[in-house]
């Protein structure tokens, strides 16, 4: 039940290209911003749409290989599929959506039915046996969606943003119960999601889509450690910068440049990773050691509980995580001006 | 497949038939004709509909005359008839309300034989019941104050129609049209209008709901009704018989009844 | 709970007073003939009129005729609309066009076009008749014939219609649930289109039973064979105006009753 895929799509001017694999017992978060690719990438190995090149293999059978011209149709490649919104169908009853692939496959109708409820009840919905879809909450319907893939018995799971279609209190407990579904799920897992809470919860290990391409994989603390790429950053909260590193001087775009400590003596291209609690703010010009200072003006203020996020613009765009102590210490508003300060000591640099 | 022989009975019989050209009439006894049996079997007879109420009568009377026949009626418009026969359809006898139709299937080679005119029909004017208006004459119905609607120019009646009025020597200014006959008298049943030219067989079979201003002879037009037998016909001798049957006293007597003059 | 609000708490989308009133003068515009029609009728030979042989007839005919014409439009029109709604090929909307084009000819000439295909000197009239020995014009079958070219192709458009605005999603779901083409298109495309089929189906089943100008071109006027009601009426309305009434009014009592007899629930989705 491991999965190994290599795509190479072509749509409308959109360009796929990934290879990645999975094994059995392992879910796999596919993150990246809306249009990156990930939803066509389910399509591709469920068999919604042909790739142009390469290959899918679920437990060493080709299901799709253009130049070998082999080609299984989706309906024979026990596939479970999850949809967001979870498109069950309207007119059956949660029972009948979940026995719906159990009489596909030739189970008579009685037997498909006792199936159907046993996964209801494992979800907890047996009291709503003989509801339509549309009297069902999101959170309800999301499971019997579930329930309905897994009866199946298919040999991977693919679910596409399971939770985005919830609101935040229902997601909470739809996540905790998914991962309990998930983790008795014998084969692999694919994931797809815009929320890097999800990847938190569910994944083992994480493949970030930008644009088509895999951007970085890794499990979500490695990616913490070293994102490569803007949306990484941005997912992971670090302030990310390209440049280039000669000695302990890296230059970035326009005239800025960090001054950091080059322990492995890198040179060439890097990304200069610096974490947002790293960053001081003072409203005077500072003194003492911090070699990168520069002066600011404060873009956004943003107070979660006792800490704040403070957005900056300046020669280089920076967000600061300080305390809210601090905050009011500072007197920090938008359009009033502050110094950044940011010690070598606390930047990253990793090759690009 | 059909067999030659009724053919040429057919050919025979329409031959001993006197056949006249348009608007002869037909001799009162029924011609001589080597026939060898008596007329028997199914034939279908395509009519105009305007001849509905005359002709069902006429083959009631037909079957009557001879038992073991049935004749089965086809009502439609002349020309549709008219098409449907040029295009083979399985018709023994055609009569037609007006000569355009039964021209296209002569020319069409689709009629055996000429065509006879079995009934004579005339123009008459009808207005509403009573004549409230006083209309006497074609000129009248003209005169301001009085709403005259015609059938289409097209049809035979709109044709007629104006004909009458030219040997009146009366200008016909623009009037509203309708389709047919029936569609103009029914306007005059209905009010819409005060006066319109139709056949007097429609103002008889509107039996009552209008009154009828006659046009004198002089001035009125002269319609013929022609019927034939058609080619392709299965079963010619009780084809020939039928129409032999509408042109004989009973029948004529039928069409009488309705309104029709002899032809 | 996803269920949304409506019926009586919906303020917000009932139609504005103007859209009132603009609708009662539309229903008085379709109302006002049928009221003549009623007007008009002669209540009392109206039994003796309904009854006799040539009625009954014809009201058997009409009825058997427009339900055959509805099945042959349902049974040949789905997979039509199902091509033209989701396959991809040159020239496809020129069949469409030529699909829809018997909406726009008037009937008597979709009855001659008929007659020149099908009749015994037509393109394929003596092909039928030689080797199948199926003769179609002037036959109980050729009104049959006639009706179905007519109404077909409302329900080719309206199930058409329902097939593009459908979301793909179900009929992916269903697929990935191991269901063959048909499966799917058995147990989840057609129940989900099913108010647009009853919907085509009712506007066929209508068109077919108020046809005559086809039918009276391509199957004849023979009492008993394939004089419908339309054609009887057009008839009676030569030698008996009252009789044509009275018909008229069995014709439509029949419709409404039909029509009303579909319920909401079945049109909507």
């Amino acid at each position: 039940m491991s999965l190994d895929v290599d795509v190479h799509l072509q749509r409308n001017a959109f360009d796929l290209t990934v290879a990645l694999r999975a094994e059995p017992g392992e879910t796999v978060a596919l993150l990246g911003p809306n249009g990156a690719g990930k939803t066509t990438l389910l399509w591709a190995i469920a068999g919604l749409v042909a790739i142009d090149r390469g290959h899918v293999r679920l437990d060493d059978v080709l299901l799709d290989d253009p130049e070998q011209a082999t080609w299984i149709p989706t309906e024979r490649r026990r596939i479970g599929f999850v949809f967001q919104d979870h498109a069950l169908f309207p007119h059956l009853s949660a029972l009948d959506n979940i026995a719906f692939g159990l009489r596909a496959g030739g189970v008579r109708r009685a037997e498909a039915r006792r199936q159907a409820h046993a996964w209801l009840e494992r979800m907890g919905l047996a009291a709503h046996a003989a509801a339509r879809p549309r009297e069902l909450s999101g959170g309800e319907a999301q499971r019997v969606a579930l329930a309905r893939a897994l009866a199946i018995s298919p040999r991977l799971l693919l679910l596409d943003e399971p939770l985005a279609a919830l609101d935040a209190t229902t997601r909470i407990g739809v996540r905790r119960d998914l991962r309990r579904h998930l983790d008795s799920f014998a084969g692999s897992r694919l994931l797809v999601t815009h929320d890097p809470l999800d990847a938190v919860a569910l994944a083992d290990r994480v493949i970030v889509l930008e644009g088509g391409h895999v951007a970085q994989t890794g499990r979500l603390d490695e990616l913490r450690a070293e994102p490569r790429s803007p949306y990484v950053a941005d997912l992971v909260g670090v302030n990310l910068y390209r440049g280039v590193l000669t000695g302990t001087r890296v230059q970035l775009a326009g005239d800025a440049d960090l001054v950091v400590v080059n322990d492995e003596n890198l040179r060439g291209d890097v990304w200069a990773a610096i974490r947002p609690e790293a960053v001081a703010l003072h409203r005077q010009p500072p003194s003492g050691s911090p070699r990168n200072t520069w002066p600011a003006t404060v873009t956004s203020v943003d107070l979660e509980g006792r800490r704040a996020r403070v957005g900056l613009d300046g020669p280089v765009p920076i967000v600061a995580e300080i305390t809210a102590a601090a905050l009011d210490e500072l007197v920090l508003v938008p359009d009033t001006p502050a110094w950044v300060s940011v010690k070598a000591t606390e930047i990253e640099t990793y090759l690009q | 497949m059909r067999s030659r022989l009724p053919f040429r009975l057919a050919a025979a019989g329409v031959a001993a038939i006197s056949v006249a050209a348009f608007g002869g009439s037909v001799a009162a006894s029924p011609a001589r004709s080597p026939q060898a049996s008596k007329p028997t079997g199914s034939i279908t007879v395509f009519a105009a509909s305007s001849l509905t109420g005359s002709f069902t009568q006429l083959g009631v009377g037909f079957q009557k005359k001879y038992p073991g026949t049935t004749v089965t009626f086809n009502f439609a418009g002349s020309g549709t008839l008219a098409t449907q026969i040029e295009q083979g359809a399985p018709a023994d006898v055609f009569a037609a309300a007006d000569m355009t139709a039964m021209g296209q299937v002569s020319a069409a080679h689709d009629i055996a034989g000429r065509p006879i005119s079995f009934a004579h029909n005339l123009l008459e004017i009808a207005v509403a019941k009573g004549n409230p208006k006083k209309i006497k004459t074609l000129a009248d119905t003209v005169k301001s104050g009085v709403q005259l609607e015609l059938c289409a120019p097209s049809e035979p009646c709109g044709m007629y129609a104006l004909q009458a009025y030219q040997k009146a020597h009366v200008t016909v200014p623009t009037v509203p049209t309708g389709q047919d006959a029936k569609a103009v008298l029914a306007s005059v049943s209905l009010g819409q209008a005060d006066a319109s030219i139709v056949y007097q067989t429609d103002v008889q079979a509107a039996m009552g709901q209008v009154s009828g201003v006659v046009i004198p002879t002089a001035q009125n037009v002269v319609a013929a009704y022609p019927l034939a037998v058609v080619k392709s016909t299965h079963n010619a001798g009780t084809a020939n018989a039928f129409v032999r049957y509408v042109a004989s006293p009973a029948g004529q007597a039928t069409l009488a009844k309705f309104g029709f003059l002899k032809p | 709970m996803t269920v949304g609000v409506g019926g009586r708490h919906l303020r917000a989308r009932r139609p504005p007073a103007g859209a009132y009133l603009v609708a009662a003068l539309t229903v008085a515009f379709f109302v006002l003939p049928l009221i003549g029609l009623a007007w008009r009728a002669p209540w009392s030979q109206l039994w003796g009129d309904l009854t006799t042989r040539s009625t009954t007839d014809a009201l058997r005919l009409s009825v058997e005729c427009s339900l055959a014409a509805t099945v042959l439009s349902v049974v040949f029109g789905v997979p039509l609309a199902w091509v033209l709604a989701r396959a991809e090929f040159p020239g496809r909307r020129l069949i469409r066009a030529l699909v829809l084009l018997p909406m726009i000819l008037p009937p008597v000439v979709g009855g001659v076009a008929l007659f020149l295909a099908f009749g015994p000197r037509g393109l394929l009239g003596p092909v039928l008749e030689s080797w199948f020995g199926i003769q179609l014009p002037f036959t109980t079958l050729g009104v049959v014939i006639a009706e179905t070219f007519v109404a077909m192709p409302f329900l080719v458009i309206t199930v058409e219609a329902a097939l593009r605005n459908l979301d793909g999603r179900h009929e992916d779901a269903a697929i990935t649930l191991g269901a063959n083409r048909w499966t799917v298109f058995r147990r989840v495309t057609v129940p989900l289109i099913m108010p647009s089929l009853v919907a085509g189906a009712a506007l066929s089943w209508a068109r077919a039973l108020g046809e005559f100008g086809a039918t009276i071109t391509f199957a004849g006027n023979l009492e008993g064979k394939t004089q419908t009601m339309p054609l009887a009426i057009f008839l009676a309305f030569e030698s008996n105006p009252e009789t044509a009434i009275a018909l008229s009014l069995v014709l439509v009592v029949i419709s409404v009753v039909v029509l009303v007899g579909l319920r909401d629930h079945w049109l909507a989705a």
